[in-house]
Parts: structure tokens; sequence; C-alpha cells
């Protein structure tokens, strides 16, 4: 009877699994995304505009479904196949997904096109036609749009680009829609191609401008000209400017011109153009087809985002200000230009956004590769809305977006967000919001013009949590009270009052004279450990390869000395008030058990020197030598070129003081395993930037100090009776502890409660999880919703606005 | 009833030791471990899994033989195989046969060249059996006629010799019976390597060193000692392990096979390939399951090369990426020093990284571009054409190959019609890429220089019986 009840239940549970199951996709390597309107009475496609949602009574009615009759579609390129696909957006259950065109065949069938699709163009007031820009081909397909729903396949007819290797980059209609426009980088043209129903016509070429103007220098402009700070805070710490400097020196990639993006300017009606070759941005007329402007931007762009007119301050009421986004094609980061105003002095600067280093990039820990600018619920011409569906305030939070503001996708699969103009300000922070906020936990609020959205409450402003602490070498863990004393005097130093200037603001204590300055600012903080190591390791250095030569009195290896920072006692600076002025130079430590040609030897009295030398215990454990440097060299041109760097020793060991490194030579006959130590001194790590450092390698391949890196504190030894002092932290250690020597001492701070910016992980969605390419973000401000487009798990995501999150998938 | 028959216990005990009896015949049956296992036949290909050119002088003049290594992989035979195959024949094929080749021309009936049967593809200069399941092919640099093959059978490096005039020379000879005076096309069986061409040398150093050379062999690199010292030693070479082990030996050009020096631990596990960095002697190590790419250097002892070691030269990470965690490939950008191209399967793409520039943290690459490839991207290549760099890589399961010019940074093309796109080698002066299908035991010859002017490679031929997996049962 047991057996008989058993397979049941066994099959029960079998079959009652919870999870669902994702559907395979049928998406492979999709890339670009456009969007047309379907009319389901007439069963005909319409303006795009015909599927705006009624507007919502609340973020909860926000579900972004079009009135009755009508149904929003997307068409998504697949790179793999050479095709184009549909999907239906919105619908009842079972409507949404993607689209079979041709139901004839099993499995998913799309339009096929040329080979690599990758831009799509399609009207929005009459999408009869879908225009696919294929790189590969080196044409541009045109398909009935209505096609895409038929079931009966959707063909298409190319049309060939003009010239030999287009390599197309990039492809829009004209603001007319008569035209396309295509980008040639191999020939650095702009494509004015007419458009005719399905057919195309004859391409226009347009030569862009090839010469550099020079970018606009904000130190040139008067204070009162310059662009403006929109900035909303509640409780914040003090909030640092960022700093006027001068504009970059230009980088050019190329000779020609490389138009790698187009977007549409939609006040003047012209089209702006990306130059990914030359710092260049130009500004075409679509209807002349001529280059009317021509702005120098200090380096080549991918790609751009243009907001809207926005209020300049926190107290204007009256939009005047606009803002061209664009991502840096030599590293990924994003620059905020100035567009407000041609009139303007600072019309296409480069603008200065954060309080640290690099100043005129936004705060992007990753680098970019897609933009787009979303304005939900925003109105330029209301843009003030007394908290548009705050609810008295219920509503009013991080994560809901109702204004303008960047997106940004990185390679680490996130979509970032940052502000450019919230309309819901005035109900934020708990003692701020006129009572319309009730959460208590909105207490520190921050949001700034292109600063990161911060998504979730402050409660707490950034601190050191736990307080810094010392690992005093296995005697235990020293806590520093608020004075900068410890429990173990003759172990560790004092940490001593130190002055914190901007952007750096006191971390402790909480209270009284600092001790420890970091960086404050909400949006600039990062959360990391600084880690102080006595005589401690410089990272980077340790290697089982070391070689002697010269009978010892130098050592080759693989490392370049220059750029980990390391520096004899003979390259310091001479002068004692420079940093590292006086400093007696880093030491090798030989970290290596003696090798087993010694170990095994039967010269007992060779033996015998080694052991003492190396103070080897029964167990195997032995005492570092310690050989001072006088001199590093990285690169030096009479070693074999598999070496890298050379260190010059000198020949009377520090440790055993007895012996040199003749000695050392006997007992390591082989390669040695070594490390770089400083001395006297603590070598200072951050978890994010690792050991900073001011050597560079001189005209002689000798390490040297340069001047320049060490006054802009790019330092990581700190010293006794002296600051510490980066651009992310300053500390001040005391005397030297009467018991430290032969000790490494390590003092830890861990800059803690750091805010985290908005953003969306889209590995991660429903039942589908793996590693991402996000390669663009489409702002559809019919439905007002973000498209993103992951080439590698989720197809295409649409992500709704009023409250972040991921609305649906199609893949 | 009873009485009747043997008592209980009696008749249970019979019926234990004729079960027995029968369970030690059966078993006895089918653990026979004298089986040989099938021999090969002579010219077949069997899963393809490295292929080289012999080109001694690549900017002067076209490959003129092929390297197939066979793997064996399904273990139909009892043994691997190499095979050279002389392109110039390959070439005369395409144009008599296929009218110059086309993505339908297909030299089936391959067989060696000195068979005048009518109706073959005579292409194949010679063939000899190594271990099964070698994972790569290195060739040594100064003259490319001796080649190494990392062989998981026998867990170790098996080096054999090739002269373009008359083959291979590894004391090879036939296991089965060959009548004398049988042609070798007719023989049923392949000659094999000697056992002294299987294995290494262990002399002193690696008894002193207590070296045991075990786990998987998954890649091999030549490094000529004059990159690593200044002294000439002969070849140095790098054998990864998949257990996070490099194995170092040294060819010092006596024409006995290499000495096995040092195997340094410690590399991240799982790994895939080993690349050399150019005129660096440091060699790349790409590893499934980690965002590290690990780096393998070699210290010469030059006073006695014997006691040279390997270290780790310290890792890099694939930083900021979601979430890196699985590296295929490693090839170094052909015209710029500072730049690499890494194959990784999360996400599947080819990521370009700056090799001077870090990123978030020191131990991070710099970061250039991320291109997206196919599923299941397997190899990587490069090739310059026209001035132009050009990174191609196999997508095993999209079945298809991703082409990158990195010029333009940006797909430009991608190439279909295979089953198991595997590795990849081109020839730069003739403008061809031969690839392994591994899925169906062919190679693949393409025609690339249509990249030049923007075009998309074209497939003129395939060399081999185009053999669908079959199952174990061989129905």
């Amino acid at each position: 009877m047991k057996r008989v009840l058993f397979f049941p239940a066994l099959l029960a549970l079998a079959c009652s699994n919870p999870t669902p199951t994702a559907p395979p996709a049928a998406f492979d390597r999709p890339e670009d995304v456009a969007f047309f309107c379907w009319n389901l009475t007439t069963n005909s496609v319409t303006a795009l505009a015909d599927c705006r949602p009624p507007t919502p009574s609340s973020v909860d009615d926000d579900d972004g479904e079009p009135p009755v009759g009508y149904a929003l579609h997307a068409l998504v390129t697949q790179t793999t196949t050479g095709e184009v696909a549909a999907a239906r957006i919105t619908g009842t259950d079972g409507e949404p997904g993607v689209i079979d065109t041709d139901v004839r065949i099993p499995g998913y069938t799309f339009a096929a096109v040329g080979d690599v699709p990758s831009a799509l163009a399609v009207s929005r007031i009459d999408p009869q036609n879908v225009f696919v820009l294929s790189r590969g081909s080196a044409d541009v397909s045109v398909i009935h749009t209505a096609d895409f729903r038929r079931g009966l396949g959707a063909g298409s007819t190319a049309f060939p680009l003009p010239g030999d290797r287009p390599l197309p980059s990039a492809m829009r209609l004209t603001p007319d829609e008569d035209a396309l426009l295509v980008a040639l980088p191999e020939t650095g043209q702009l494509a004015r191609i007419p458009v005719s129903g399905e057919t195309l016509g004859d391409a226009t070429l347009l030569d862009l401008v090839a010469t550099l103007p020079d970018p606009v220098d904000l130190r040139m402009v008067a204070a009162e000209s310059l662009p403006p700070r929109w900035l909303y805070t509640c409780d914040a710490p003090s909030l640092y400017e960022p700093p006027i400097i001068a504009p970059r020196d230009p980088v050019s990639l190329e000779v020609l011109p490389g138009p790698a993006a187009m977007i549409e300017d939609p006040i003047t009606r012209e089209i702006i153009v990306a130059d990914g070759a030359l710092p260049l941005l130009h500004v075409i007329d679509p209807v002349s087809f001529t280059e009317t402007l021509t702005i120098g931007i200090s380096v080549p762009v991918r790609a751009l985002a243009l907001t809207p007119l926005v209020p300049a301050t926190i107290e204007s009421t009256t939009p005047t200000e606009r803002y061209l986004y664009a991502v840096d094609a030599t590293d990924g980061s994003i620059l905020a230009i100035d567009w407000s105003d041609r009139a303007r002095p600072t019309f296409g600067a480069v603008l200065p956004v954060e309080v640290q280093p690099p100043y005129d990039r936004l705060n992007v820990p990753f680098p970019a590769r897609a933009l787009a600018v979303v304005s939900p619920s925003y109105d330029a011409d209301e843009p003030i809305v007394a908290c548009a569906d705050a609810q008295d305030g219920g509503y009013a939070s991080g994560v809901n977006l109702h204004g303008v503001f960047l997106a940004v996708g990185t390679v680490d699969g996130r979509v970032r967000f940052y502000d450019v103009f919230d309309e819901d300000t005035e109900c934020r922070g708990y003692d701020c919001g006129g009572g319309r906020d009730l959460d208590v936990e909105d207490q520190i609020v921050a949001i700034g013009r292109h600063r990161p959205r911060l998504g979730a409450y402050m409660s707490v402003g950034v601190s050191l949590d736990p307080s810094p602490t010392w690992d005093t070498d296995s005697v235990g863990v020293e806590l520093v009270t608020d004075s900068g004393v410890t429990g173990a005097p003759d172990l560790v130093p004092v940490l001593t009052p130190v002055t914190c200037d901007a952007p750096l603001d006191s971390l402790f204590p909480e209270e009284g004279t600092p001790l420890v300055c970091a960086v404050r600012d909400p949006w600039a903080a990062i959360s990391q450990s600084f880690i102080a190591t006595f005589e401690g390791a410089i990272p980077f250095t340790s290697t089982t390869g070391a070689n002697f030569e010269d009978g010892g009195l130098t050592l080759v290896t693989h490392t370049d000395y220059c750029s980990v920072g390391v520096i004899g006692s003979l390259d310091v600076p001479t002068d004692g008030g420079a940093y590292l002025g006086g400093y007696a130079g880093d030491v090798v430590a030989v970290t290596g058990d003696l090798p087993p040609s010694i170990l095994s030897t039967t010269d007992e009295a060779l033996l015998n020197r080694c052991n003492a030398l190396t103070e080897r215990t029964t167990g195997g454990d032995i005492t570092p030598v310690l050989i001072q440097i006088e001199h590093v060299e990285s690169h030096p041109d009479d070693i074999h070129s598999s070496y890298v760097g050379r260190l010059r020793l000198r020949e009377a060991l520090i440790r055993p003081a007895t012996a040199t490194v003749a000695d050392v030579l006997e007992c390591y006959p082989e390669l040695l395993e070594m490390e770089v130590r400083s001395q006297n001194s603590f070598v200072v790590t951050a978890g994010r930037r690792g050991f900073q450092h001011p050597i560079v390698e001189g005209a002689s391949h000798f390490c040297e100090v340069d001047a320049a890196r060490a006054d802009a504190l790019q330092r990581g030894r700190a010293f006794f009776d002296s600051v510490f002092q980066t651009t992310e932290v300053t500390f001040a250690l005391g005397a030297r502890p009467g018991d430290i020597t032969g000790r490494h001492p390590e003092l830890q701070m861990t800059v803690a409660d750091v805010p985290t910016g908005l953003n969306v992980d889209i590995s991660t969605v429903g039942g589908t999880s793996g590693a991402s390419l996000l390669t663009r973000l489409v702002y559809n401000d019919v439905d007002d919703r973000l498209y993103a487009v992951d080439q590698s798990v989720q197809g295409l995501l649409r992500l709704k606005l009023s409250r972040l999150s991921v609305q649906q998938t199609f893949r | 009833m009873p009485g009747s028959g043997p008592p209980t216990k009696v008749r249970l005990l019979m019926h234990v030791r004729v079960s027995l009896a029968l369970l030690a015949s059966i078993g006895a049956a089918a653990c026979n471990f004298s089986q040989a296992g099938l021999d090969p036949t002579p010219t077949t290909m069997n899963f393809p899994i490295a292929i080289e050119l012999f080109q001694p002088d690549p900017a002067a003049a076209d490959a003129s033989h092929l390297f197939v290594v066979n793997s064996n992989f399904d273990l139909r035979f009892n043994t691997g195989s190499v095979q050279a195959i002389d392109l110039a024949r390959v070439n005369d094929l395409l144009a008599s046969e296929c009218g110059g080749g086309g993505e339908d021309c297909v030299l089936d009936r391959l067989t060696f060249i000195d068979d005048n049967r009518a109706d073959m593809h005579p292409v194949i200069l010679d063939e000899v059996g190594l271990g099964s399941h070698a994972d790569g092919l290195a060739l040594r640099p100064s003259d490319q006629r001796r080649l190494y093959f990392p062989v998981r059978s026998t867990r170790d490096l098996t080096s054999i010799d090739f002269d373009p005039a008359s083959g291979f020379t590894c004391d090879q000879s036939y296991r089965a019976e060959v009548e004398p005076g049988t042609a070798r096309w007719d023989a049923a069986d392949i000659p094999r390597c000697s056992d002294a061409h299987r294995v290494t040398r262990r002399e002193a150093v690696a008894n002193e060193r207590e070296l045991d050379l075990t786990g998987d062999p998954v890649a091999v690199a030549v490094v000529p000692s004059l990159d690593v010292g200044s002294t000439e030693v002969g070849d140095f070479l790098l054998m990864a392990l998949r257990d996070g082990r490099v194995a170092l030996f040294l060819d010092d050009g006596s024409g006995a096979s290499p000495e096995l020096l040092h195997i340094a631990d410690g590399f991240p596990n799982n790994l895939v390939t080993l690349t050399m960095e150019p005129g660096t002697g440091v060699g790349w190590l790409t590893a499934v399951g980690t965002n590290e790419i690990a780096r393998v250097g070699i210290v010469v002892d030059s006073g006695t090369p014997s006691r040279s070691f390997v270290y780790d030269g310290g890792r890099l990470r694939l930083g900021g990426i979601d979430d890196g965690q699985d590296s295929r490939d490693i090839q170094f950008h052909p015209q710029r020093p500072d730049t690499a191209f890494i194959l990784s399967r999360r996400p599947e793409s080819v990521i370009e990284v700056d090799l001077q520039r870090r990123g978030l943290t020191n131990m991070d690459f710099g970061l250039r571009a991320v291109f997206e490839v196919g599923r299941g991207p397997s190899r990587l290549v490069t090739t310059v054409i026209d001035g132009r760099t050009f990174v191609l890589a196999s997508c095993f399961d999209a079945q298809r190959l991703f082409i990158i010019d990195a010029e333009v940074g940006a797909l430009v093309a991608v190439v279909g019609g295979f089953s198991g796109p595997f590795e990849t080698v081109i020839d730069p002066h003739a403008n061809r890429l031969y690839m392994v299908d591994f899925s169906v035991s062919v190679i693949r010859v393409l025609d690339i220089s249509p990249l030049a002017s923007g075009g998309v490679p074209t497939l003129i031929g395939t060399l081999g019986n185009l053999t669908p997996v079959m199952s174990l049962t061989g129905n």
C-alpha cells in the first residue's frame, strides 16, 4: 500500500514545481529597436502618437497601455541571423510577445535583411515602411511594416550604399521624414538618401568638416555667465562646487571625421552628429544638407543624448537650459555639454560636473555602452508641477522618476540614472518637504544636476564605520579613540589632529577636532577601506623570479618598478621639504625559503651559515633578509628585453646587519623569491585606487619623483610625525612608538554608509539570469518607457520609470 | 514436500554459487583488458581539434602544408592522429574540380599523395598516430619542423619531427599486422609514434624537484630561449594543465624529446588556452570560472638552463564586465603592442583591452570595447588585410564565424554554414582561412580576401568526409 501511494506522491511533487521556466529565446543578438503603432480596428499601421496611453491618475495606474483599439509594437534587429524581428509590446494576457512573421515555417521566422543589421528607422507619422541599415552588406533594406503581422512572411528590398567600403555606422530619418541620413565613417561623410514610399533615391554625399576649432574655455567666461547649478538638498553635508578647469587637449583618433551617431535637435530641427574619430560635433541642416556648425569638444564621441529645456536653478520656473550628453570614444566616460543658447559664450562647453578628478566627466564607474535622456511626465511648457502624483508625498522617492533624467547603460550590465530635473523635489526630505514627505527615513536628500540619482532614502550620512582600528601584528586589534590614541602606545602611533581641505570633510571623530578627513559628498564618496601597513610590501612587487647579477649587487626581475612606485635611497628628491625628500628608500625583502639545493647540501658549514642568515627554524620559518635599494630602474637599455626592472643594492645588509649581499647570493644560488617594502613608513592602499604614488621613469630609466604628481596628492607612503594627504583621505601619524621595530601594524579605516546610485541590473530579471551585454537604450516618449537591448540574455527590456522596474522582457 | 530435493539452505547455497559463477563469467567477458580496440582507417579525420600551417615565411609565400590533429574524441579508434595536408594539391583540386572553389566543393575522398587511384583526392603527405585527446599543437618557431602536442591520454607532451619532403618522423610503426608491400592507403592501420616521442625526459632536476606531471594538458606554447635570456640553449616549452598548473620543458635541439624542468601551481583552475605575448616571453592564460587572466613567465638560469623556472607573473581582471567569469582565448593586436582581444563567454563577446591603462583598480584591465559575438564563442584569431586588423571568433553553438573590424570597432560580418566551428588558422599571404569543423570532422577552407573591400569571406572548400556525430552504439 505504501508503495502504491509513494509513486503518485512523487509524481505530484515532480509536477508541482512552482518555478516558471523561461521560454527559449527567439532573438539572436538583438542590437537596435524602433517602434510603430497598430490600429487593431482597421488592421493597419498608424501614427505612433495614437498609442499614447491615457494620463494615469497614479503610479499604480501607469500600465503603459494604449487606448483601446491600438497596440504598440517594437522592431528589433537580429545581428547573428541578419533579420528584423517584431514584438507586440502591449495588450491583454497572451497578446504581448515576439511575433512569428511566417507562421507556415516551424519556429520563429523574422524578416531577412542584409548582413549585420545595425540600425532601424521608422516614421512616427506614417510608418508604412521600415528601413534597416545593414553594416556588413552595406545596404538599406525596406520592409512593408504591415507584413510583420501578416504571418505570411515579410520580404525586403535592398538598396546598396555608395562607395567601395561604406561600413555605415548610423542611420535616421530626417525631421521631415523625406530622406534617410546615413553615417559613413570610412570616408568621413554623411549620405542623404531621398525616400519615396518603398523606394530610395540616389544618395547625396556631404563631406564633414575636419578642421578642429578650439574647445570652449570656461576659465575665460565671466562668472555670472557660467552655467547655473541646479541643486536640491535637505540636511545634506557641505557640498562643493566642481572647479572650473581648462578644456582637455584635443585628441584625434584618425585624420578624417568618423561620424558615429546622429540625433535630432527637436527645437532647431537640425541633426547633431557625433564624431568617433575627431574631437568634434557636427551640426547639419538636413534640408540644405550642409554643415552649419562645428564644435570642438576635445575628444571623439560615439553616442549622444539631448535633454529638453529645463529650469536653470531650483528657484527658476522657466526652462532655459539644455544639455547634450556624449560617450567619450577613448574611454567610455560621459561628458555633459552646454547646449542651451548659441548666443551664450558657454554654448558647446564641456562642463565640470564632479568634485573629484576627472572633474569634467559624470560619476560613472564603468565604461558606458549606451545612453538616453528620459523625461517621464515632463512637459517643458509646464515644468513646475507640485509633486506630480505625490499624493501628499506618498510616492516621492528616488525610484519615482518624474522629470528629466539621463540613463546610462554600462558594461557591467546596469542601467544607471543621473538627475537633470526632478519634478518631485519639493516633496523630498522629512524635515524639508513641508509635511508632504511622510517617510522619516528620507532625512538627507541630495538631488543635483548631472549627479547620480540616489535611489534609497538616507537617514545617516557618510561615515567611518567601524571606527579606525590598528591590527597590531598578531598582538591584537586596538580601537582608535576619539582623541586618536589606543591601548597600545608602544606598538602603534597615535592619530593627530588635521585640517580638512575641500572637498574632504571630517569623518572621524563624529564631533570635535578632525583626525580623519574623507569625501562626504554623497555622490562622490566611495565605499572603500584605507589600509596603512608599517613597512608593508609595495603592491605588485612580489616575485619568485628575481635574478642576481653583478655578483649580487643588482637584481633583475619582470616588474616595472617605476610604474608600481618603488624608489631607491639615492633617487629621492634632494629637497628635504619635498614629498619623499629625505626618504631612506625602499628595501628588498627576501621572503622565500632556502632553495632545495642548499637545504639538501652535504656542506654542513654552508647550511649553518644560511640558516643563520635567515634565522630559519626547524619548522621552516624564516626571517626575511632586508637589503637597501639604492637605485631603481625600469626598462634599462643594458639588460635582456625579457626583464623589465633592475634594483641596485647596497652591499651591506639592513638585516642581518653583519651580512652582505654576497652572503645572500651564497645561500640563494637559484632564483629569488622577494618583494619590495617601504622603510620606516607606512604603505597606504585604498580599496578602489590601490597604492598611489608620484614615481615615474626618468629619461635615464631611473625611477624618480614627479613633483607635479606629488603636488596633485598622488601619494602612498605615510610617515611618523607628518600628515598623509591624498584626494580621498587625510590623516596624520604621531611619533614612532618604541616597540614597533620588526612589526607590521596596520591601520584600517572603512568609509561606509555611502549611498548607491539608482540602477537596474538587467542581467537577472524574472526567471532568467546570465551575463548581460547592454547595447542600446531608447526612450519612447509615447509610453514614457525606457527600452534596453541586451544582446546576451534578456533581449528587449521595457522599463517603467514612474516607479523604476522592469515591466516586461521580450526575447 | 518435506524430504524432496536438497534442504532449503543447501538449495540457497547452490543458487548463490551458480549466480556467482554466472556473474564471474559475464564479468570476465566484459572486462577483457587485452582488447586493442579499432585501428583507424588511414586518412580518416575523426574530430579534428587543432590545426596549424607549415609556413616558415608568412610574408613571402603561401603555406605549403596544413597540419590537422585528430583528437579521436569519441574513442572510436584506439589512437588519435596528425595529418600533413599538401595545400598546393588542395588548390589544384579546388581549381580543377570546383572551378576555383565554392560552398558545395567537398573533397571527401582524401588519400595520400602517392595514391594514383582515380576519383580520389590525393592531398595527404603523411599521417601518424599519437595519443587520443590531443588538445593543441605548437610548432618550433625556428623552422617549424618539430611539432609539440599536449595529449590527455598520455598526460604528457608528444613531439614529432616533420620534413615537408618526406613527412613525419617519430620512430613510427604499425600496431596491427600489415603485410610488407601493402600500400599505406590499403593498410588496416596507421603507423603510430613510438613511446619515446610520447613522453618527455625526466632527468636529475625533475627528480630533485619531485616533479609529478599529472592532470590534463590543455595547451602548449614554444618560447625560444633568446626571447627570455641572452644565451641560446634551445627552446622552452610551456604546457598548461587544466587544474591550474604550468609545466616547463626544455628542448635543447639535440633531437631527443624535451626535458621536464619545473611545474608551477597556483594558477586559476580550468585553464583553457595559453598564448604568448609577442616578444616578451610571457604567456597569458584564460580559464573558466574566473574573471582573471593569469600570466606565466620563464626565468632562465643561464649557468644551468635545466634549473630554469616558471613563475606566476600576476593576474589582471576583466573588472566591470558582467561578469567576465569565463574566458576562452586571448590574442594580441598584430599592429598595436598595447592592445589585446579576449574571447569571453560571459558575456559572449570579444573584449578589447588596453594592456597599459588600468581599469577601476590597478588589477583591472583598461577596457576599450566589447563586441558581441554568437553563442558558444570558442577560439579567436587575428589577421591583417591591407593594413586593417580583423578579429575572427569561431562560435561553436552559433555555428558561425564572427568577424570584427578592429579599425572601425564594429562587427562587420557573420559567416555561417558550419556545424561545429572551432580552431582556426589563417594564411596571411594567400588570405585563406582554415577552420576545424569539429562536429562533422572536416576542415573548412574560406577565402577572406573580400574583407579588403568590405565584403564577406566565402566558403570555397571542405576537406574530409562530412561525418555527423554517431551514437555510441554505432546506430
